[in-house]
Parts: C-alpha cells; sequence; structure tokens
C-alpha cells in the first residue's frame, strides 16, 4: 500500500513538471496573436486544434492537469478526513475519465466536426 | 463530549489559517488555495472548451466571458496558475532534486535554527511571490485589453 501510495505522489510531481512545460505552452497560444479576444475568437480556436502538436500538447495537458489537480484534491480530503479520501479516490478518479473523454472530443471535434 | 466530524473538519481546515505568522506557512495556504481553485476550474474549463465544436454556443460562451464576474474569476485564474506553478517548481527544487539544502544535515532533529529560512531557500520564495506578483498584473492588464503586444 506504501509502496503504491509513493508511486502515486512520484507522478504528483512527475505531472507537475510535464505541467510547466505544457502549460507555458497553451498559455503562449493565447498571447501569440497578442490580443487576449482575438485569441479566443472561434476562427483562432478552431485553426490551434487543427495544429496536430498544439492537440497533442493539450492532450498531455488534459490527462497531466486531470491527474495534478485530482489527486491533490484526493490529498488534500484525505488529510482532513482519512474516511471521506477513501471514498474520493475512486469517484474523482472516475470522474477525471470522464473529462479526459470531453476533452478527447473536443479535440477530436475538428476532425469529426469539420471548421463550419 | 466527542467532538463530531463537522467539529473536527472545521478544526483541521481551519489549521490552515492559523497561524499565518511567517512567509513560509502563508506560502503553504496560498498553494493550498490555488490548488483547490484551480482543480475545481479545471472541469468547468474542459466543459466550456467543448463548446467550441459550435460557433453559435462558442459565441454564447464569449459573452458570458465578457461579465464582469468571469472577468474577477479570469483574474484570480491567472494569480493561482502563476503562484501554484511558481510556488510548485521552488517545492520541486527543494523537495525533489534538493536545491537549496544544507550541505551538513543537522544531528539532531531538534534544531534550534530553522534552517529552513536561511538565505537560499528564502531568496526562492520571495522569488515566487514576485514573479507570480509581476505576472498576474501583466495577466490582467492583457486580458482586460490593456496591454495589446504586437
Amino acid at each position: 500500500m506504501n509502496m503504491r501510495y509513493s508511486s502515486i505522489m512520484k507522478w504528483q510531481y512527475w505531472t507537475a513538471i510535464i505541467l510547466i512545460v505544457v502549460l507555458t505552452i497553451h498559455i503562449a497560444f493565447r498571447i501569440i496573436p497578442g490580443d487576449y479576444e482575438k485569441s479566443l475568437s472561434y476562427e483562432n480556436v478552431r485553426s490551434n486544434y487543427s495544429n496536430i502538436g498544439y492537440s497533442i500538447i493539450l492532450l498531455i495537458l488534459l490527462a497531466a492537469a486531470l491527474f495534478h489537480g485530482f489527486n491533490g484534491l484526493r490529498v488534500i480530503i484525505y488529510e482532513l478526513s482519512p474516511r471521506a479520501g477513501k471514498i474520493a479516490g475512486p469517484i474523482l478518479l472516475v470522474l477525471g475519465v470522464i473529462f479526459v473523454v470531453i476533452g478527447l472530443l473536443t479535440l477530436l471535434g475538428i476532425y469529426i466536426f469539420p471548421f463550419h | 463530549m466527542a467532538e463530531s466530524s463537522l467539529q473536527i473538519l472545521i478544526k483541521r481546515v481551519s489549521g490552515w489559517f492559523v497561524p499565518i505568522i511567517n512567509i513560509e506557512r502563508l506560502a503553504y495556504l496560498l498553494h493550498r488555495l490555488t490548488g483547490l481553485y484551480l482543480a475545481i476550474y479545471l472541469p468547468l474549463h474542459i466543459i466550456s472548451t467543448h463548446n467550441s465544436l459550435n460557433p453559435i454556443a462558442w459565441e454564447r460562451e464569449m459573452i458570458l466571458y465578457g461579465s464582469p464576474l468571469v472577468k474577477i474569476g479570469e483574474v484570480i485564474l491567472i494569480f493561482a496558475i502563476f503562484f501554484h506553478g511558481f510556488n510548485g517548481i521552488r517545492l520541486l527544487l527543494v523537495e525533489y532534486f534538493n536545491v537549496c539544502l544544507p550541505k551538513k544535515m543537522p544531528s539532531s532533529l531538534y534544531i534550534e535554527k530553522r534552517l529552513s529560512l536561511d538565505n537560499c531557500q528564502k531568496t526562492l520564495l520571495y522569488l515566487a511571490f514576485v514573479l507570480s506578483i509581476i505576472l498576474t498584473i501583466l495577466g490582467t492588464l492583457y486580458l482586460l485589453g490593456l496591454l495589446v503586444l504586437w
């Protein structure tokens, strides 16, 4: 059990390192157009998704952020109440998988639903 | 009389806040609060970006993004990202890569001088605060359209 816990915490650190890199790229894509409103225009967002390299970055960001965020939440809940933490673990895991699927559908949407 | 679960929970959460007697304690509290904020924001962000599949839904979303309440939320988000990020880098450097640890560890756990407050670690801590405040200000100006880069 301890072994499993320590390996999850090791992933907490590794996803933190991954997030520093991919989140910087994600923020850069909001800065590159030079204007925040322009960066959020429908055309710009869709063209961002059509960039395969950026889509892969977003996919890594999605998985790493969900793992890091939900595991962090689990740890906080566990520290406050170990019993609640044990219940929250599987719930957060299922929620994490659901949000990965939603994010994946958004990223694949560009290919399923071409530019309107 | 035994304490109820709710009383225990309140006591533990309030333990995050008191006593904020030094900058390290403040960093610990802010790291938790910004982490919670980001963990709550993330699912909302994933759902909201799913609207990019439909131009009408996206336009509706952008109107919502223009509301003052969402703007305030975004400013907090900018601070949360930068503070959690920079303080996280500090924690990684110290806890995972052993940066700024004293060359010679004390022989006893009961040390008189708090080594964690020595110069190197303190510099990293102040750097995390300063960088996150500067980038939050720049990010807020950019978000509000007061800073157009090119």
